[in-house]
């Protein structure tokens, strides 16, 4: 479970987050949409306790990220695949995530074989393509078997093989009762994966409601999507 | 106490883990075994010298050579602890893994102090055994010491390494940058003692002693720079300047890490 509420967060002069309500409940993919620079990122970072909120607060599990005991026991969250070390091996970038939280090798081995990395595990993670290191990075997640996950743009760099992959994945762990918050920008792809969706632009929360509402009569989440969040395009 | 002790394992499989730790202590056995050389050379001058003028051969003793770049290699390992997480983005895995973010810094420097004592002691011990043994009995100058009394010296320059990792962890933090961070770190250690000399009188000679690089020399209560005048630290002196350098480097790290965003 995943609670924002009245976040806001100013970088200088910038307003990223403005006054940002909404939870992530668990039993659901909760889809994170907006325009770039709408602020899903951001939210993101505040919500893992890695930017801190200029007002408002985050609470995951009902505490702040920063006051869990293990974190990565209760949330599990892919922001950036490419942000690794391209030196290690993927077993070893794993093995040290799991030694910070107490987390057995046994798991280690799991997580490798359920991202289907086992094959390449001993090899340096400079040699992977975008697409392994999603796999890589969810892999992380799943560490701590944690009941929320965050990701950023999971399928950015996949396959086809690979976006199904995820697509399932992120079901069946929402199956689970877990709560899964992921960001996307590809429409078509959250309209298959998620049940709820959360729109935001210029930071802040344009829709919070279930894609079967914002698909009703017919329309695609895509046009939906485009007509809600048309005043909060900052480039075109 | 677990979660430190955790974060802790977890650094020093990191250090592991990265081919550019063994890299850097490749450089520091590839000068140990150039200075070597460099005795071996000095050996080779004096066995050759009329004895009038042997006692202008001067080598420089090994582990002293050893030492400051075992410091160095040491600084730049404890800067590239943090930058390189900084510059892959890595550090966001590791505040989410350890999100107090004076544990992570507790821990780096736990393992980095570790490593700095074990790579300086078994260095800069190995450098002055090998050292003594080609020199042999010939009594050339700085080599005449009983074994026992460079133990100090042994001590001061590990002590020194431990704390330089430190220094480079310190710096790492703060500026983010590996570049930026290994210029701070050697400017700190080489170029500023060249500037103190030239500020007035008593000034300059109080803030000469307290330089990075003639501290081991006072911890171990040597004269500074080898026939040079007698320190100015006391041994306990210099060694709580020392740990100055670390707690001042460690704690402007700390706050630094906590205030900004990853």
């Amino acid at each position: 479970m995943i609670e924002v509420q009245n976040l806001t967060k100013r970088y200088g002069g910038t307003l990223a987050v403005d006054r940002l309500s909404f939870q992530v409940r668990p039993g659901q993919v909760t889809g994170f949409l907006g325009p770039n620079g709408s602020g899903k990122s951001t939210t993101m970072r505040v919500i893992l306790g890695l930017d801190s909120p200029t007002a408002g607060a985050a609470r995951v599990n009902g505490r702040r990220y920063r006051d869990l005991e293990h974190p990565l026991r209760e949330v599990g969250a892919l922001l950036d695949a490419t942000a690794v070390h391209p030196g290690r091996s993927a077993a070893s970038h794993l093995r040290w995530i799991a030694r910070t939280n107490g987390i057995g090798a046994g798991r280690v081995t799991a997580v490798l074989r359920l991202a289907g990395l086992t094959a390449v595990a001993g090899q340096r993670i400079g040699g992977f393509s975008l697409g392994m290191l999603q796999r890589l990075g969810i892999a992380a997640a799943l560490l701590g078997d944690p009941a929320v996950l965050i990701f950023d743009e999971p399928v950015n760099g996949l396959d086809a093989h690979g976006v199904r992959w995820v697509r399932g994945l992120l079901r069946e762990m929402a199956g689970q009762g877990r709560a899964v918050l992921i960001s996307s920008h590809l429409m078509s792809e959250m309209q298959l994966t998620a049940e709820r969706v959360l729109i935001v632009g210029r930071g802040r929360l344009l829709a919070d409601t279930t894609v079967a509402e914002l698909t009703a009569g017919g329309a695609s989440l895509e046009d939906t999507y485009l007509e809600l969040t048309e005043g909060s395009v900052e480039y075109q | 106490m677990t979660a430190l002790a955790d974060a802790v394992a977890a650094e020093w499989l990191k250090l592991r883990s990265v081919r550019s730790t063994y890299h850097l202590v490749a450089v520091i056995v590839a000068v140990a075994v150039a200075g070597e050389v460099v005795t071996w050379y000095g050996v080779h001058l004096w066995d050759h010298q009329g004895a009038a003028r042997r006692a202008t051969v001067l080598v420089t003793p090994a582990e002293q050579l050893t030492g400051q770049i075992a410091q160095l290699i040491l600084g730049v390992l404890g800067a590239l602890a943090i930058t390189a997480e900084y510059a892959t983005g890595m550090i966001r895995t590791s505040l989410t893994a350890v999100p107090r973010r004076p544990a992570l810094l507790a821990a780096k420097g736990a393992v980095l102090a570790t490593a700095g004592l074990a790579a300086g002691g078994v260095s800069v011990t190995a450098s002055f055994l090998v050292s003594r043994m080609i020199v042999g009995r010939r009594p050339m100058r700085f080599y005449t010491a009983p074994l026992t009394h460079e133990i100090p010296v042994l001590l001061a320059l590990t002590a020194t390494t431990a704390v330089a990792a430190l220094v480079g962890l310190g710096l790492g933090t703060i500026v983010r940058s590996s570049a930026g961070a290994i210029t701070a770190l050697a400017g700190l250690w080489y170029v500023l003692p060249a500037f103190t000399h030239l500020l007035p009188g008593s000034w300059s000679g109080w803030l000469d002693s307290v330089m990075l690089v003639v501290l081991p020399q006072e911890l171990a209560g040597q004269p500074l720079g080898y026939g040079g005048p007698r320190p100015l630290l006391s041994p306990p002196g210099a060694a709580v300047v020392l740990l100055a350098y670390a707690a001042a480097a460690l704690t402007a790290a700390a706050v630094a890490i906590e205030r900004r965003d990853a």
